[in-house]
């Protein structure tokens, strides 16, 4: 029961992280979308309606839809993110679930100019409880962000290893110490929810899914 | 041709959003300001250090030095700087951090700019009077 209950803490950590960085890039988007509108309004208040430059308007409009654009790709990740929790298991593309978790990260990288990619195969699928399995991923992503060094090239690498689903997070700047005291980290209970095995490794940490 | 000619403002708008800088730097122009546009925290810094402005508008989440780490470098060489956060971040304790730490005030995106302006001359005119 206990263990169950922090591992339900570690799926609402892990939403509130994400919410609260979307909404904060969201009010970003919105305060763009908000700016460029007081500027037709001023384009039209400074020629009194007539002979607006077409190009300057053109202007405003392309970054306003961009800028609409730019939400709808961040309300889709929230979106896709929110629904893992339908059904207690259920079956992903491991690729598609590395790179939502990486597109939710990408505020808290830019913030350390820090490079992530991602390197799987697009036809691993994975059979497991999906809100914990998602929470998993990405708070060890957030955690090896935290411990970067600005500029850090990151990588997660997806791939089968003897029928096993592997995750292997490389963060060469993150010290080994914090690798292999992973196994006392909070995340264990999700580690344990999830019979996931971890191993902490000179710069990278592997997160196995044993098969379904 | 400007919208409307104020008492001429020296302000310093620090944001990680290029879009929203430049946009917002326009706006202001447009309205008498004297406008400078950085998009990073030590160039906030190195901006104040080799001009200093009136009023600062500082985001609070850039790369480098975030905002609360610049208003505390600005508030330790510049004192008399007033500064006002502006930032999409929704944490109560931020806004709390940041008004302990000297902000004039703290005011969260997205912002009507005659709200913006208002408390910039705010500002301006407690620098003034100090």
């Amino acid at each position: 029961m206990h263990a169950n209950a922090t591992a339900e803490a570690a799926c609402i950590e892990a939403f509130s992280k994400v919410c609260a960085s979307i909404s904060h890039e969201i009010k970003n988007t919105m305060a763009i979308i908000n700016e460029n509108a007081g500027l037709l309004d001023d384009l039209v208040m400074m020629s009194g309606g007539e002979n607006i430059s077409a190009e300057r308007v053109k202007a405003v409009s392309d970054t306003i839809s961009m800028q609409v654009k730019r939400t709808n790709v961040m309300m889709n990740n929230l979106n896709r993110f929110a629904h893992s929790h339908d059904y207690e298991t259920g079956q992903e593309n491991l690729h598609d679930i590395l790179t939502l978790i990486v597109s939710l990260t990408v505020r808290q990288a830019a913030q350390k100019s820090l490079e992530i990619s991602t390197e799987c195969s697009e036809n691993i699928e994975i059979n497991t409880r999906l809100l914990p399995y998602y929470a998993l991923v990405y708070l060890t992503l957030r955690l090896l962000i935290d411990h970067s060094d600005d500029r850090d090239k990151l990588t997660v690498k997806g791939e089968l290893q003897d029928g096993c689903v592997s995750v292997c997070f490389t963060a060469p700047c993150v010290a080994a110490q914090f690798m292999t005291d992973f196994s006392e980290n909070q995340l264990q209970v999700l580690v344990a929810m999830l019979n996931v095995e971890s191993r902490g490794e000179t710069n990278s940490l592997r997160l196995v899914l044993p098969p379904a | 041709m400007k919208l409307h000619e104020k008492e001429h403002i020296r302000v310093l708008i620090a944001d990680d959003e290029v879009e929203f800088l430049e946009t917002l730097g326009t706006r202001m122009k447009l309205r008498g300001f004297e406008v400078t546009t950085v998009n990073s925290g030590g160039a906030a810094i190195q901006a104040v250090k080799q001009d200093t402005p009136d009023v600062v508008v500082l985001d609070l989440k850039m790369p480098d030095l975030n905002g609360l780490e610049v208003l505390a470098k600005l508030k330790e060489d510049f004192p008399a700087l007033e500064v006002i956060i502006l930032t999409g971040q929704g944490s109560f304790e931020a806004g709390k951090e940041g008004m302990e730490k000297g902000a004039f005030d703290y005011i969260m995106k997205p912002v009507d700019l005659n709200q913006l302006i208002g408390k910039i001359e705010e500002a301006y005119a407690k620098a003034k009077a100090a």
